[in-house]
């Protein structure tokens, strides 16, 4: 035993204490790439097309798990902006006309708000709208 | 969604099954042997089965829908359907002949419908990229419009006797789903402000089909064959039908902006002919942002069936976070028109 090289033996830090490793992120990207990598190859008609979307769902959740943090804290600096607490309240004010005089800004910030959605939810969708 | 051809064993379930099949067609046309009974397709909202059916003078091809089950809203939608496809077909759409249909137990229970299976594809992306419809493509544009112009045409008396809604103001029908749904989006918010304010006027009320695009139209080699899924048909502007062909979702990731195949010009032009309506640039867009809308609501409500355990169904939850999708494109819509 003594004679082992064990120098490179030491395991990464863990995140996620006490529990332990892997971490809930890196489940579900272990899980997505065993249905995209060895298990959609082999598949064929519907199962195949619900193992695309399984796959698709769980790398939605790393996504948001990764990105969640820094799209909370901008969305609370766009809500400072507009002057809401949070999207209920943004609805309401909307709907009152408290931004009509004001409504490519709002445009705007709304644009933020949803890019950080789509980053999460889609983001291969990104692109111009074409003229009609 | 997209149907996906999905191979199940046959089913002998009471109801549905193949014996009930053969006792449910033996009224109509003699007695009848069931045979290769296969689930076709994970459409959301029903169950579509192929079979065929053989009786003494011949083997014929069909088709079976069913309400999708456990979801009680949808109840009775396939065979209100096919009481629709009847009209339509006699007034010179193109629909698939129906065979028979009805419920399952009492009224109000899962309705199903039986009609001829017809040839050719439904799925929109074989549709859009696949070499085989290239023919079928070049004048996809215009036979959708004149299936439109017949669909519009229909008188609305003929459809006496079916509960068919009739949207007079279509803003507030949808805000009244959006609310009922109680679940706040600010960007729908938006988009339904700047559509009030921008909303042209509705000069009339016709029969209009309410889900007209790509993967609810069987395409054959020569062009448009059936207008399939009627579930939604209702009275209303008829230039909603045009506007919701053109929504993104529906352009199935192709560039060009009516159903991914052709541009405002060739289906207003293709449109104006078969109908005589002459419809405005301004005009189609508003209703592709109203569709646009819509379907992002719909969206929503569809994620929320999962959200409140009507469905456990992965597709659908999916569905869900296509909301953000469709708020992208009403700002995005919204924000070429304002500038």
């Amino acid at each position: 035993m003594n004679n082992v090289d064990m120098s490179d033996w030491g395991l990464p830090s863990r995140t996620n204490y006490p529990y332990d490793a892997p971490s809930a992120i890196e489940l579900i990207q272990a899980v997505e790439e065993c249905i995209t990598e060895e298990v959609l190859p082999g598949s064929a008609g519907a199962t195949k097309w619900k193992l695309r979307i399984a796959a698709n769902a769980l790398k939605i959740a790393v996504r948001e798990i990764e990105r969640g943090n820094s799209h909370r804290d901008a969305l609370e600096t766009i809500f400072n902006d507009l002057e809401v607490i949070d999207e209920p309240d943004l609805s309401r004010k909307i709907k009152e006309g408290d931004y009509d005089d004001r409504f490519e800004m709002l445009q705007e910030k709304l644009l933020s708000i949803v890019a950080m959605k789509l980053e999460v939810a889609n983001p291969s969708y990104f692109k111009s709208v074409q003229n009609p | 969604m997209e149907n996906q051809a999905e191979f199940l064993p046959m089913s002998n379930d009471t109801v549905f099954g193949a014996d009930w099949l053969e006792l449910r067609l033996e009224e109509i046309l003699g007695i009848t042997e069931v045979s290769k009974l296969i689930r076709l397709s994970g459409g959301a909202n029903r169950e579509t089965w192929s079979f065929e059916a053989s009786t003494k003078e011949k083997c014929q091809s069909l088709i079976m829908q069913i309400d999708r089950d456990g979801m009680d809203r949808l109840n009775g939608t396939c065979e209100r359907e096919s009481r629709i496809l009847q009209i339509a077909k006699l007034n010179g759409v193109p629909v698939p002949t129906v065979v028979t249909s009805g419920f399952s137990g009492a009224p109000g229970s899962r309705s199903f419908s039986i009609t001829e299976k017809m040839q050719g594809e439904t799925i929109a992306r074989k549709i859009l990229r696949d070499t085989q419809w290239q023919k079928a493509r070049e004048g996809l544009i215009h036979d959708m419009a004149k299936a439109l112009a017949a669909i519009h045409k229909i008188d609305k008396r003929r459809f006496v006797g079916i509960e068919l809604s009739d949207i007079r103001d279509p803003l507030l029908s949808l805000t009244s789903i959006y609310e009922a749904l109680n679940d706040p989006h600010p960007t729908f918010d938006f988009a339904f402000r700047w559509l009030r304010a921008n909303q042209p006027e509705i000069s009339e009320s016709t029969f209009v089909h309410g889900d007209f695009r790509l993967g609810n139209l069987l395409i054959d080699s020569s062009g448009l064959n059936a207008v399939l899924d009627w579930e939604i048909a209702q009275f209303g502007d008829p230039i909603q039908d045009l506007g919701w062909m053109c929504v993104r979702a529906w352009r199935f990731g192709n560039d060009q902006r009516v159903a991914g195949i052709g541009s405002y010009h060739e289906l207003i032009d293709s449109y104006g002919q078969e109908s005589g309506r002459n419809v405005s640039t301004t005009t189609l867009l508003w209703w592709e942002i109203f569709g646009t809308l819509r379907w992002g609501i719909i969206c929503l409500q569809m994620g929320g069936d999962f959200r409140k355990g009507r469905t456990n169904s992965l597709e659908i939850a999916a569905i869900g976070r296509r909301v953000a999708e469709n708020e992208y494109d009403l700002l995005q819509a919204i924000r070429e028109v304002i500038k």
